[in-house]
Formats: structure tokens, sequence, C-alpha cells
């Protein structure tokens, strides 16, 4: 696949219709695309992706421009669409891409409606033909498969996901891609014709549909039974494949989470000092609020006393002197001096009328005794005045020791806090372990229900297995016996040997071009970075990193992010160096087909001296090379791959809704 | 490839004929790749009428 013209049209800041050719000359394979910060690199590289697959990386899913949303009046229409032509297998494809807007009466953009999306190819006759809607997902796989899209359309700036994802957990349709890559897709084809493991019509299957059963109902009986078991089978594969990547996503997490557990192994620890420090603090609060409110009621019952305390002594020091005052009769009352003025005489007998001597002494005396009696009234007062004097003695000791708790109740109540504060920022940031475990636990519970059920179906698989080639055997027999089917059986066993020997060869082949694929990457990895790392991919295509100099130490290393570029970089360029080997002529059962690389902002986390080389050998060793690139990075790569340059591009940016395409 | 007669489930069959039949399906493939002139349907039938031409003349 290469890749001839990219046509957008209000494609975000690219207002109307414009468009980009890419140089496809084998001399000058390299088209430089450059811009400012924020002038549409990232929005072009993500206009590949959109236009082949109907997705991009962007939070907002709206791909019309702003600026044509702004000049749209209500109730009108817009499309957005993505043109992208291209040559595979010799075959020149525009894939379409188109999205219609639309503004409701009140001028509000409508959510947009599906993306449609087109196959065109130019027949032999030079017409223009539609693949028909049911195959464009079909051959859009076969020109690019989506798993491996972004290692062709790769993106600097989301490098790291991109770095996990090479290294780890590939699919089966990831190794599949690459192998097709690797000009393995003629030797698929045949095998999957010749016994087809999806359950789909191949040459084995349809023989074995074919068998003449009227010499022996048996003959019938045990291809149903042949069926059931294969179909059985496949089912139980089909499970055991699912089961394995849910195992690498299993066993990545508990990894993951033990990481975590182990890093925020002091988190439980401070979440209980934390819990202690927080109820000290409550208790703190409580012991504060009672000890003053203690203290309050204590001033307020013996407060008044005790501040009068000068005050009572002043008084009864004047009151000690005013002796003379105290004119009064002990124990009578007032009553008592009115009874003996009504009844006419007094104790001693004496007569008492109304202004005589008698009766005016009694009033006299009425002045000095209760309730009236001053002399009373003083002596009371003297008794209050002790008792309130005794009462107040302790006071101010009691509230001394009061005040000193409450007090003390503040410096301790600010020492705690600060201890609190100290927990909760080192806290901060850091997990909850027991969450962490629960969650751990549950994912190791994932594997081992997983392992149970592997042992499971393996043995199911195993006495299907037995059952089926048991079936098989007795049906050859009974075929074997007739000449119409003696027939089929030969033509059966010219297909089995063939599959055999081609699966046999298939996996020489693939070994031998993993290989040598390793050989390519680690040439073009050395070329390009140059440390003491070596890169090995396992069956399943995943790379793993090892250091050259420890030897023995056999375990992943986790790389920094020039490294994983490098790493992905001498992955993708080996695949696309391989791929275009496969056109030797030596190697006629291989299929060839070369491929582009499209680059936004490949070398910003580069060093000058890497740049120097991945600038000198992609031009090498991939077919096509189109770079979007920030200006300072672009005038370093324009100078290194100077004699590669066949295009040039400029974005110019209008304004922030705006953007054109210039030729330079 | 060998150049010898060999037996699958019972029958006799002729490997040299059939590595030879087994490149030429492999290269037919590789067309079919390129040019989609047949699909999974077509091309199972082909290679069956080419099984039986190669049977037919051991």
């Amino acid at each position: 696949m290469l890749l001839k013209e990219l046509r957008l049209k209000n494609f975000r800041q690219f207002t109307g219709e414009q468009s980009v050719s890419f140089s496809t000359d084998s001399d000058k394979n390299v088209t430089v695309i450059m811009g400012e910060n924020g002038s549409g690199k990232t929005t072009l590289a993500q206009a590949f992706t959109w236009c082949l697959y109907g997705d991009t990386d962007f939070e907002d899913k709206s791909v019309l421009c702003k600026a044509m949303v702004q000049a749209m009046p209500p109730n009108a229409n817009e499309t957005v669409r993505v043109e992208l032509t291209l040559v595979h297998n010799g075959i020149e494809y525009t894939a379409i891409r188109e999205q219609k807007y639309t503004k409701d009466g009140t001028g509000v953009l409508k959510r947009p409606g599906q993306t449609v999306f087109s196959i065109a190819y130019k027949a032999k006759d030079g017409q223009r033909v539609f693949v028909k809607d049911t195959e464009t997902e079909f051959r859009m796989k076969e020109i690019l498969p989506r798993e491996l899209s972004r290692y062709f359309f790769f993106d600097g700036e989301r490098i790291d996901k991109m770095s996990k994802e090479i290294r780890r957990g590939k699919s089966t349709e990831f190794a599949q891609a690459v192998r097709n890559l690797l000009g393995l897709s003629a030797f698929t084809s045949t095998l999957d014709h010749l016994k087809s493991k999806t359950g789909r019509m191949s040459v084995i299957k349809s023989y074995e549909s074919s068998y003449d059963v009227s010499s022996n109902s048996k003959i019938a009986e045990y291809t149903a039974k042949i069926n059931d078991y294969t179909d059985k089978i496949a089912k139980i594969d089909a499970r055991l494949e699912e089961m394995e990547n849910e195992e690498l996503v299993a066993k990545d997490k508990c990894a993951e989470l033990s990481k975590r557990i182990h890093d925020n192994v002091d988190s439980e620890k401070l979440a209980q000092e934390r819990e202690r420090l927080k109820r000290k603090l409550q208790g703190l609060i409580q012991q504060r609020a009672s000890n003053g409110a203690a203290m309050i009621r204590k001033l307020n019952s013996t407060g008044p006393a005790y501040f009068s305390k000068k005050l009572m002594k002043d008084a009864l020091q004047k009151l000690s002197e005013a002796d003379k005052l105290d004119k009064g009769i002990p124990d009578i009352h007032a009553r008592t001096i009115e009874h003996l003025i009504k009844r006419g005489h007094c104790i001693c007998g004496a007569e008492i009328a109304i202004g005589n001597d008698a009766y005016k002494h009694l009033n006299e005396v009425l002045d000095f005794i209760p309730p009236q009696s001053i002399g009373s009234l003083i002596g009371q007062f003297i008794r209050d005045c002790e008792l309130k004097s005794k009462s107040g003695e302790s006071l101010f000791e009691d509230v001394s020791n009061d005040y000193g708790i409450v007090r003390e109740f503040d410096n301790s109540y600010a020492e705690v806090e600060k201890d609190l504060k100290m927990v909760e920022s080192r806290l901060q940031g850091m997990e909850r372990v027991g969450e962490l475990q629960k969650e751990l636990q549950r994912y190791e519970g994932a594997l081992r229900r997983l392992q149970t059920e592997r042992d499971t179906l393996n043995m199911q698989k195993g006495s299907y297995t037995t059952s089926r080639d048991r079936c098989g055997t007795e049906r050859n027999e009974l075929t074997l016996k007739d000449d119409n089917n003696r027939k089929i059986e030969v033509y059966k066993a010219y297909a089995e040997y063939m599959y055999d020997t081609l699966s046999a060869l298939y996996a020489e082949q693939e070994g031998a071009t993993r290989d040598e694929q390793e050989k390519v990457v680690n040439e073009i990895f050395k070329q390009i970075y140059n440390g003491g790392f070596s890169l090995k991919i396992d069956e399943k295509y995943n790379i793993q990193v090892i250091v050259n100099d420890f030897e023995g130490y056999t375990d992943d290393v986790e790389t920094s992010t020039a490294q994983s570029i490098s790493i992905i970089f001498a992955f993708i360029a080996g695949v696309i160096k391989m791929a275009r080997k496969s056109k030797n002529p030596d190697n006629e059962m291989l299929v060839s087909e070369p491929y582009p690389l499209v680059m936004d902002a490949p070398l910003s986390s580069f060093d000058k001296r890497r740049i120097k080389t991945v600038c000198e050998s992609l031009p090498e060793v991939a077919e096509q090379v189109i770079i979007f690139i920030k200006d300072t990075d672009g005038e370093i790569a324009e100078e290194y791959m100077s004699s590669k340059v066949g295009a040039r591009y400029l974005f110019s940016k209008k304004n922030e809704f705006e953007t054109e395409l210039t030729e330079r | 490839m060998a150049n010898k007669t060999i037996t699958i489930n019972g029958v006799e069959i002729d490997a040299e004929k059939a590595d030879a039949l087994l490149k030429r399906i492999i290269i037919k493939e590789k067309t079919n790749i390129k040019t989609k002139q047949y699909n999974d349907g077509e091309m199972v039938k082909m290679i069956k009428k080419l099984i039986e031409e190669v049977a037919e003349c051991y």
C-alpha cells in the first residue's frame, strides 16, 4: 500500500476542499508537511484514521470545521469528507468517508449522522468501480488491518500507549496481520481453503459431505458425529484463545495491583494513624468544651462572692463599728409587739393604751425588731458574708486549674492537628491498600477460575478428539470398501497431505521469517538507538527488550520514551523492510507489498544524534515516508533527508479555526 | 520435495505430484490475493478440481 493523495473537505480546521499529494517517487520517497504548534499536523494525521476506520483520538468527535459551523445558517446542511487514494497490490483504490451535519431551525448544530464509508477502485479499463457495501470492511482489513494501522500511522505524542501495546498482549489478529505483511498470506489462505478452522466450507469438509451414503448408512452417522465433534473442538479452541487474552489481562492487572500495593503499603498504617488522631482530636474538643463549661459554671456561681470579698470586708469593718445601731430585742418579732398592743397590757402587766408611754415605747421598739430590724439584717448579712467568703475561697485555685487544663488542651489540639495534617498530606496521592487488596484477590480468583476452566476444556477437547478420530477410522474402513467413496478418500488424502505439508512448511517459514525479522529489527534498532539493548520477538510478535551487558538477565526491562520510540520504529520498519524483501523472485510463494510510514511528531523525543540516524535510516527501509513535523524539528529533518524529500507542504494557520495547506 | 508414494488413511498418493500441486495452488492463491478474481467458495472448487485432475492421472 502506497499513499497517493489525501483530499479533505471541511475536516476540522481544513476549511473547504484541500489536498496533499504524497511523493511516490522511489528515490525521493519522503513527504514533509511542516507547521507550527496547533496548526493542524495531528489533525491531518488523524484524517487518515478517520477516513479508513471512522474514528479519531480527539475528545471532540465532531469533525466539521468550526468556522463552517459558525457560518452555517439555520436548517443548513454541510458535509465533511476525506478521500484517501492509495495503491495496493497494483490496484488504485480511493477510500472515501463522509459525514453529514445539519443545523436545526434555531441554528443549533444537530448530532451528526453515522459516517458513510465506501471504497472505489480503478478497473483495468480505467473505470471507477465501487466495492460492494458488504465487502468494504473486508477489503479494508486486507489493505491495512486496523490492528496494524496505528503502527503505520505513527503518533509520536502517544508513544506510551503504543510502547505497552507493542510489548504485551498482542491479539491473534495482530500476529496474523504481521504474518500477512511478511508475505505469508498465500500460505494462510491455502491452509484455510484446504481445511478451515472456522467452520467455513473447505476442500476437506466438502469431500466429507459428499460421501455416497447409500452403500452404508453408518457413513452418514459417522460423518454427522465427526462434524459435531469438530464444531465442539472449534468452540473449545475459540474459548481457549479468548481465555488466553483474559489471562493476560488478569495477569497484567495482578502485577499492576501488586506493585500499587507495594508502593502504598504504608498507607494502611497511615490511615489507622489518621483515624487515631481524628479520635484524639474529637476527644480533645469534647474535653475542652466540658472543662470550659465547668470553669464558667464555677465563675458564675462563686465569682461574684470572690470578686466582692474586698467590698464585704470593708462593709463588715464598718458594721463592727456601728454596734449602737443594734437596738433590737433578741427573738422578739413585730407581731409580738402588735399582739401586746392589741391585748392592752404588757408582759410586765403595764397597761398599753394608745398614746400612753408604754404604747409609744413599744412603737419605737418596732423599728428595731424583725421584720424591720436593722440589727437582725446586719447579723444576717454578716453570716451571709462569712458563707460567701468561704465558698469563694477556692475559686482562684479552681479556675486556675481549669484554665490551665483548657490551655493545655489548646496546645495538645494544635499538636494533634499538626500530626493529622502531616499524615493526611502523606496519604494524599496514596491509594487504599485494602481496596487494592480486594481488587487483587478478585483478579487472582479470576486467574484460578480460568485455570480450572482451561483444564476442563483441555480434557473435553482430548475426549472429543479421540472420539472424532475413532469415528474417522471407522468411517474410513467403510468408505474404502466402496469404489465411489474410495475415490473421495483419495482426493481427501491429497488434500490432507497438502494441508499437513503446508502446515509444517508454514511453521518453518513463519519461524524463519520471524527470526529474520528479529535480525532486521535489531539491525534497525541498533542503527537508531545504538544502546546496550537488543530485542526479541515471540510467536505473537510481542517484543521483549534484553540488556546485552548482563548475561543471564532475561527479564524484560522498562525503557525510556526515546527507547520506546526506537523500538516501535525498529519493529515497524523491520516489518516494512521484510515485506519489501519478500518481493525477491526466490520468494515466489510469498506475497509482497510495500507500505508507507506516516508519522506525526516522530522526532520530538529524540536528541540531535538520533534524529540524524532516524532521518537517514527510515527512507531506506520504508518505500514511502510521510512526516508531519513542527518547524524546528522539520528544518533538522529536511537537512538530513534533503536528497530524499520529494514533496514539501506547509500548514498556514489563518486563525484558531482555519488552516490552509500550501505546497512549498 | 519428496519423490515417493505415501499412504494416508489407507490410500496411496503420489507425494511428488501432491507437492507440485501444492506449489501450484499457493501461486494461484497468491495471484488471487492480488486480483480478487475468485471468492472463497470458488477457490475451494478450483482446488478440488485440481486435486481431482492430479488424482485421476495417478
